[in-house]
């Protein structure tokens, strides 16, 4: 009998005519698949829904209109509620412009130098890549971010706040839109402080007020004094949470008992040390291995070998009230509603060294050099960065100081306490991190110095050893 | 001549004279089947290899590689001169020692335990081949909670006991042991698993003639399972060499080189100039001479166990 008078439950499932038709059929719709891409526009797409703000600080070119992904690589956060803000923004804007999907890539923000390096190095990094400012002069050298400033507005980036804008703008340019501003404030348990009969920091929303570090440091002590033979063992300085947490690992938090020990206005030697590197950012000797830097990594030692902070990172040791002190950004105030903390806290100065310091920068976004859709991207950080969607995050989702002066006029919480305190430590003792096109490496060879300290090693010595190891790798860019 | 270099000749001559000229056709195929994996190894093993030795005479920047310069041996007469790469090697050393003074002896001896029938064996197996199928980053983050300087298992145990706890990880001088002790965890499985092959493959006969011969216990081992097993013993020796070379995931998890550059080793440095310091050039420079060393390492090695005992 020939196959095709077979009854059809007969017949083979699969003949060679059958296989080679579907191949052929699977053949033309990849072509054709492949044509529509490369068109671009030949499939259809949803009606746009227009945005709240329109485009706004956006000023490039039109927009394509045809399909392409834009990838974005930024920092997963540790609240729920604070990425779901990204994803909310990004179907906003995806219904505005359907013609546009986007990619969102997220690591823990400890791993995201790295894997922005990686993608960057890769060739085919995302579009849009999230950094803390700190790193933004290397990336800004290495040609790997793209200038903002024929894409956004003038006056948006002339509201930027003085200490980012430094570091996110190279010759005049700006290179990375700022995502949000962050400075130190001393957070403390006030029922701590209290049960045990210890005078506690001031509470002020004037940074002229705050203590010194010994005397925050006498504070601790006698916190640590009160509670022995109590069988809760209470740190009087949780560990930084910064990076990958613990000691050494936050440039931006523990470079600040280097730099604090110097003074911008005082002898050769104090302004170097408030400096913490040549004015062109290729030389460290002589700048973090002075006397005064190391006394102030001393005095940081000095908080491991009391007992008064812990060796390793523990996660939410604030939080959950197994610290009675923290010295963390101001994004802490707004975390502890969140987590409806079950103590009395409140908010002081951060404690002052020869100068009044904090560091004062955050994250921002940049386009990288090697997107092919940078008018997409920037018209997606425009979106992102309007007036609306700022407000939300800093009041509502994360509770980081803006960075735009004109938020601050219009969040009325600023003109409140402790918020008044951030945006006053702000105004007048934060600075910018040391700008150096070797960045990254900056504040690895310091994160591992500074741990070694905190561990034990002699901070002079090993101060001298990171300065000359950051000579040789700054060399590179003289 | 001696009897042995007579023997070897006369196999020789035999062989030549029966062998038979393979017909053109099978070289043909031979060389289509072989290409594949030929093209795979140098794409992936050989291209890298001369890659990495061209960027080693080189600076090169990670996040602008367009940007580079040619520098000669620059980076290496840098890398002689550079006291933290020898104090990474010298530590490196000190962990393969380390690592295979404890690691092959441990294993022969649980290899022999678990080659006999008695009771437990089946978990005693399970439970040394586990860390094999566990992810390195995860066992890495286990064993650095357990060494917490003040909330870590052992130093709870410790503290129970009476005894002043240990610092362990934050300590110069116990870090590298305190990593040791993981990787031999880690590896000793496989270990275990290679000695277990060659313990079964050696002739029962071999056994029972030295039986007879009253040979028992620790002379049995010492004088005819040993000797039996140096072609596996060599082997285990290469891989845990090799393995303690490569060793990273527990020192960028639980120390990144510290305290005080006291667990940094070859890779983590040649981690750290290239994805840390962006200096690729020289990153690759570690990576040549580090291949160099082990290469040099193993050639010894080879040298000292090689043997033309068969069973």
């Amino acid at each position: 009998m020939h196959p095709s008078h077979q009854p059809p439950s007969h017949r083979p499932a699969i003949t060679r005519r059958r296989f080679l038709g579907a191949l052929g059929a699977l053949g033309t719709a990849g072509a054709v698949g492949a044509a529509a891409t490369a068109c671009g526009s030949a499939a259809p797409v949803a009606a746009p829904i227009a945005l709240p703000d329109g485009l706004w600080p956006y000023t490039g070119p039109a927009l394509t209109k045809q399909r392409i992904t834009l990838r974005v690589l930024r920092q997963q956060f540790p609240i729920k509620v604070q990425d779901q803000y990204f994803t909310k923004l990004f179907a906003q804007f995806t219904a505005a412009y359907p013609n546009l999907r986007i990619e969102d890539q997220t690591v823990p923000f400890g791993e995201l130098s790295q894997k922005a390096q990686l993608a960057i190095a890769g060739g085919s990094p995302p579009d849009i890549i999230l950094t803390f400012g700190d790193f933004m002069p290397e990336y800004v050298a290495n040609n790997a971010a793209v200038p903002l400033d024929d894409l956004i507005a003038r006056d948006f980036i002339e509201d930027i706040v003085t200490p980012t804008r430094t570091l996110h703008s190279h010759d005049g340019k700006l290179y990375a839109m700022p995502w949000e501003q962050q400075i130190l404030a001393h957070f403390y348990n006030a029922d701590v402080f209290a049960k045990y009969r210890v005078e506690a920091p001031p509470v002020s929303d004037d940074p002229a007020d705050a203590w010194t570090w010994e005397r925050t440091r006498d504070a601790w002590r006698e916190l640590e004094e009160a509670q022995r033979g109590d069988d809760r063992r209470l740190w009087s300085l949780a560990p930084s949470i910064m990076g990958p947490g613990g000691p050494g690992s936050s440039y931006w938090f523990e470079g600040i008992f280097l730099r604090s020990a110097g003074d911008k206005s005082g002898t050769e030697s104090e302004r170097r040390t408030f400096e913490a590197v040549s004015a062109d950012g290729t030389t460290a000797r002589g700048y973090v291995d002075t006397p005064e830097a190391a006394a102030g990594m001393e005095y940081y030692q000095s908080l491991f070998t009391d007992r008064l902070t812990p060796r390793a990172g523990l996660p939410n040791a604030w939080y959950d009230g197994r610290a009675a002190s923290f010295i963390n950004a101001d994004t802490t105030a707004l975390r502890a509603q969140q987590l409806k903390v079950k103590f009395r806290w409140a908010v002081a100065p951060v404690p002052t060294g020869k100068t009044q310091f904090s560091h004062g920068s955050g994250a921002g976004f940049f386009v990288a050099s090697a997107s092919k859709h940078v008018p997409e991207a920037a018209a997606l950080l425009a979106f992102l960065h309007n007036d609306a969607n700022r407000m939300t995050w800093h009041s509502e989702v994360r509770g980081t100081l803006p960075a735009r002066k004109s938020l601050f006029e219009r969040l009325p919480r600023y003109r409140q306490h402790p918020y008044k305190l951030m945006l006053n430590t702000l105004e007048k003792c934060a600075y910018p991190p040391p700008a150096t096109p070797g960045a990254l490496s900056y504040q690895y060879v310091l994160n591992s110095a500074i741990k070694d300290i905190a561990l034990g090693a002699a901070p002079a010595e090993r101060l001298t050893r990171a300065a000359t190891k950051l000579d040789t790798l700054l060399a590179r860019y003289r | 001549m001696t009897t042995q270099a007579l023997r070897t000749d006369a196999v020789r001559r035999r062989t030549a004279s029966t062998a038979v000229r393979a017909p053109r056709s099978h070289k043909l195929t031979l060389g289509i089947l072989l290409a594949p994996a030929c093209a795979g190894l140098a794409i992936f093993q050989l291209g890298p290899l001369v890659y990495a030795l061209l960027n080693s005479l080189r600076q090169v920047s990670l996040l602008d590689l367009t940007r580079s310069k040619y520098v000669g041996l620059a980076n290496y007469a840098e890398l002689l001169q550079d006291m933290t790469f020898w104090h990474s090697m010298g530590n490196t050393l000190l962990y393969v020692v380390g690592k295979l003074a404890v690691q092959v002896p441990l294993a022969f001896a649980l290899a022999v335990l678990l080659d006999r029938k008695l009771r437990g064996t089946a978990l005693a197996r399970a439970a040394l081949f586990a860390p094999l199928v566990t992810s390195g980053a995860v066992i890495a983050v286990i064993w650095n909670l357990m060494y917490f300087p003040d909330t870590g298992l052992f130093n709870a145990i410790i503290d129970w006991s009476g005894l002043p706890t240990q610092p362990f990880l934050t300590s110069s001088a116990q870090a590298l042991p305190a990593i040791l002790l993981v990787g031999i965890w880690e590896d000793i499985g496989f270990s275990v698993l290679i000695f277990l092959a060659g313990l079964q493959a050696v002739p029962a006969s071999v056994y029972e003639a030295a039986e007879l011969d009253g040979v028992r216990g620790f002379r049995l081992a010492r004088f005819v399972t040993l000797p039996l097993l140096r072609r596996t013993t060599m082997v285990v020796t290469f891989m845990a060499t090799v393995f303690s070379f490569r060793v990273f995931t527990p020192i960028f998890v639980m120390t990144q080189g510290g305290p005080d550059n006291a667990t940094n080793n070859a890779v983590y440095f040649m981690y750290q100039q290239a994805f840390q310091f962006s200096n690729l050039g020289y990153a690759s420079a570690v990576g040549v001479t580090v291949i160099i060393l082990v290469a040099g390492l193993l050639a010894i090695q080879a040298r000292l166990l090689r043997t033309d005992l068969e069973y």
